[in-house]
């Protein structure tokens, strides 16, 4: 019998987190059991990009708990998840940061919601930032009818900490960091571009992320560095008065 | 507790509330109610509604339209009072309006001194909890906020933030018209704002979202997060709350830009020339542009005016858009966003901008990410004693090795730059005065730049 090709692989990308990143890949396990018990067959893969040795003592034994470890050398984020869309065949991704957390639904629920819409991208309904201060931020579905697009030119309303099509990651990889050039933000670009693709950005309901708010992450020094994500279609008029003669 | 309520036979006609300025008032307690009424009125909001903008910068001419007419006519005199929250409100305390008692009015004399908020864009808890000053003052906190907290900018009456605030105008107090007014005003036409608006419909559903986190369903979700990450459910000092397109501090930019990008009408330019508008431009400015005209006359030129629309002598032979009537009262941050997204939008070969403060910010924040999409052309006016020589030199020194080319309004000013910062010769190529540009049209500004759409 051939094996079969998992329906999701759940993956925790990690650098420097240490012991932290053990609860974010217990809170991964916990939404991978969730899952499996619904049937839906979940692929683990851990990747640490230029690990700490404290990052690369976590997942040790990952193994034990039936993850695959993958070790890379990028300091870029994008790259990152693109190396690890590349090490599964998986028909949906789902991504987790290390220092972050899933609701324990949030695969289960996500899956059930993308998996009957070939172009649907998973958003959990609610960001629940902790630490410091406590933000709520209840992500936008594009096919709310006050949402408007346009706001995609201004601000990035999602993140990349969602449950996607594997095409989608295929079709449109991230664009690489080029800091120095003036370009980061490489979410927002794969946001632009999954957008003007036709993917259609859905909120699952009753879905949380707990985001640990940091003061040195690459979005935090990205917006400190005055960059802008790379040019789009989607930021272009051209693209917009089209889109007006056809709604 | 004291009321203030006038005692009136329901089926009497509603109080006639004259000016404490005149000393009509009759009695000792209508002076208050007037008070009250006055500092109260949101005049650019009832003005919105009863379609006369005359009333829009006028406080006592607002009040007495609403009540010789608008309070007969259902409309709000102040953004901060909702009927229907009102009575709600009022109705948990077991209390109500007599029949043909204007709940407005009922607010100012009963209401005010039960301490009922008559709005959602208020929450006590939340901003007393934010500002505890407040709990030793003198008044409540919605009287506070209402006279002082809504002008300043870092006061926040809910969790949503505050109330979409911009940067409220310097004389906005004295004009009663604080920055939520923008907010009350949003999509306007889709909201009957006699009942309600974009800004409360927002923050009432907003309000629904997070009713919904306590659930059974969500409480256990967080539960089970915090087992493994304690800090999830700490309790915060504070909490906020935002979400797109409700309650999102990015809502009215984006709107500001779609009003820009519908009103501009072009979807290329070939040079976009950034300037304050207003005052007429300088000889660089002028400079340029006639070199544009003479040498690219079929190429599109748009003049982007940041502070006040375009000077006529611009607006001649150019297009242009006037960016400070649709991001009017928003922060610095905010308009930079409209501009670069005009920048993006539009993919012009060249961008020069010319003694705008907001241009200058472009290109000191984002020159570096441009460079590569346009070529960027800063003209350098004279320093005068109103903006000083710092002033003018901290934005050559901040930009000059992103940009192409940098024109100077006189040769003496070209020369003074090259002698004080010791301009190698090849720098020296990128600084141009007006004169040159006169002499030599668009080779004075044909620079290296990034690739071009």
């Amino acid at each position: 019998m051939p094996e079969r090709t998992p329906d999701v692989a759940a993956i925790i990308t990690a650098h420097a987190e240490g012991v932290m990143a053990g609860l974010s890949f217990r809170s991964l396990l916990d939404a991978v059991g969730v899952a499996r018990a619904e049937g839906i067959g979940v692929e683990v893969l851990v990747v640490l990009d230029n690990p700490t040795a404290a990052t690369r003592e976590v997942f040790a034994e990952a193994d034990e708990h039936g993850a695959r470890v993958a070790e890379v050398s990028y300091a870029d984020q994008g790259k990152v998840r693109n190396h690890a869309v590349g090490l599964t065949t998986a028909g949906h991704v789902a991504f987790l940061d290390g220092d972050d957390l899933w609701s324990e639904n949030w695969l289960a629920d996500a899956h059930r919601m993308c998996a009957g819409a070939p172009q649907v991208i998973g958003h959990p309904e609610l960001n629940w930032f902790f630490e410091n201060q406590q933000n709520l931020y209840f992500l936008p579905d594009q096919t709310d009818p006050d949402f408007d697009p346009a706001l995609l030119r201004i601000a990035n309303p999602w993140d990349a900490l969602c449950l996607a099509p594997r095409s989608a990651y295929v079709d449109h990889p991230f664009s690489a960091r080029a800091v120095a050039d003036g370009y980061a933000y490489e979410d927002w670009h794969w946001m632009l571009e999954t957008y003007r693709g036709g993917y259609v950005h859905r909120v699952v309901p009753e879905t949380i992320h707990f985001k640990r708010r940091r003061e040195g992450s690459q979005y935090v020094q990205a917006r400190a560095r005055k960059v802008l994500t790379r040019p789009s279609e989607l930021l272009d008029y051209a693209w917009w008065q089209e889109r007006d003669r056809s709604v | 507790m004291r009321s203030i309520r006038l005692r009136r036979r329901p089926d009497e006609a509603p109080p006639a509330i004259e000016s404490e300025d005149t000393g009509a008032a009759a009695g000792r307690e209508r002076p208050a109610l007037a008070r009250r009424m006055r500092a109260a009125a949101h005049p650019r909001f009832y003005a919105a509604q009863v379609g006369d903008p005359s009333l829009a910068d006028d406080v006592d001419a607002a009040v007495r339209h609403y009540l010789e007419h608008g309070q007969q006519a259902g409309a709000r005199l102040s953004g901060l009072f909702n009927e229907g929250v009102y009575l709600e409100r009022l109705a948990e305390r077991g209390l109500g309006v007599a029949a043909g008692e204007t709940p407005f009015v009922h607010w100012l004399t009963v209401g005010w001194d039960e301490r009922v908020v008559p709005t959602v864009l208020f929450d006590e808890a939340f901003y007393v909890a934010r500002h505890p000053d407040l709990a030793q003052g003198p008044e409540w906190g919605f009287a506070q906020y209402l006279r002082a907290g809504c002008y300043a900018p870092g006061r926040s009456p809910t969790p949503f933030g505050p109330n979409y605030g911009g940067v409220p105008d310097r004389d906005a107090r004295e004009r009663q018209d604080p920055p939520l007014v923008a907010g009350l005003l949003h999509r306007a036409a889709e909201f009957d704002l006699s009942r309600t608006s974009w800004l409360e419909e927002g923050v009432q559903r907003g309000a629904a979202k997070l009713a919904g986190l306590d659930t059974e369903r969500m409480r256990t979700l967080v539960a089970k997060a915090a087992a493994i990450e304690p800090l999830v459910a700490q309790t915060p000092k504070e909490r906020w709350v935002s979400w797109p397109p409700h309650t999102h501090p990015m809502v009215r930019p984006t709107a500001a830009a779609e009003q820009v990008r519908r009103s501009v009408g072009l979807v290329r330019a070939d040079t976009m020339v950034v300037v304050p508008g207003g005052a007429e431009p300088g000889p660089g400015v002028r400079a340029v542009v006639a070199a544009l005209r003479t040498q690219e006359p079929d190429a599109t030129v748009l003049v982007v005016t940041t502070d006040a629309p375009a000077p006529a002598l611009l607006a001649g032979a150019t297009r242009t858009v006037d960016l400070s009537g649709p991001f009017a009262g928003m922060t610095d941050a905010r308009r930079l966003l409209g501009l670069l997204d005009l920048v993006r939008g539009l993919r012009p070969r060249r961008v020069v901008v010319a003694d705008s403060a907001l241009g200058w910010r472009l290109l000191t924040s984002y020159a570096t990410t441009l460079r590569h999409e346009t070529s960027l052309v800063a003209v350098l006016r004279e320093a005068t004693e109103e903006d000083g020589a710092a002033s003018v030199a901290g934005d050559f020194q901040a930009c000059f090795d992103r940009l192409d080319r940098v024109v100077t309004d006189t040769d003496a000013q070209r020369d003074d730059l090259v002698a004080r910062y010791l301009l190698t010769s090849a720098a020296r190529c990128r600084l141009v005065s007006a004169a040159e540009v006169g002499a030599h049209g668009l080779d004075a500004l044909a620079g290296g730049g990034g690739a071009r759409a």
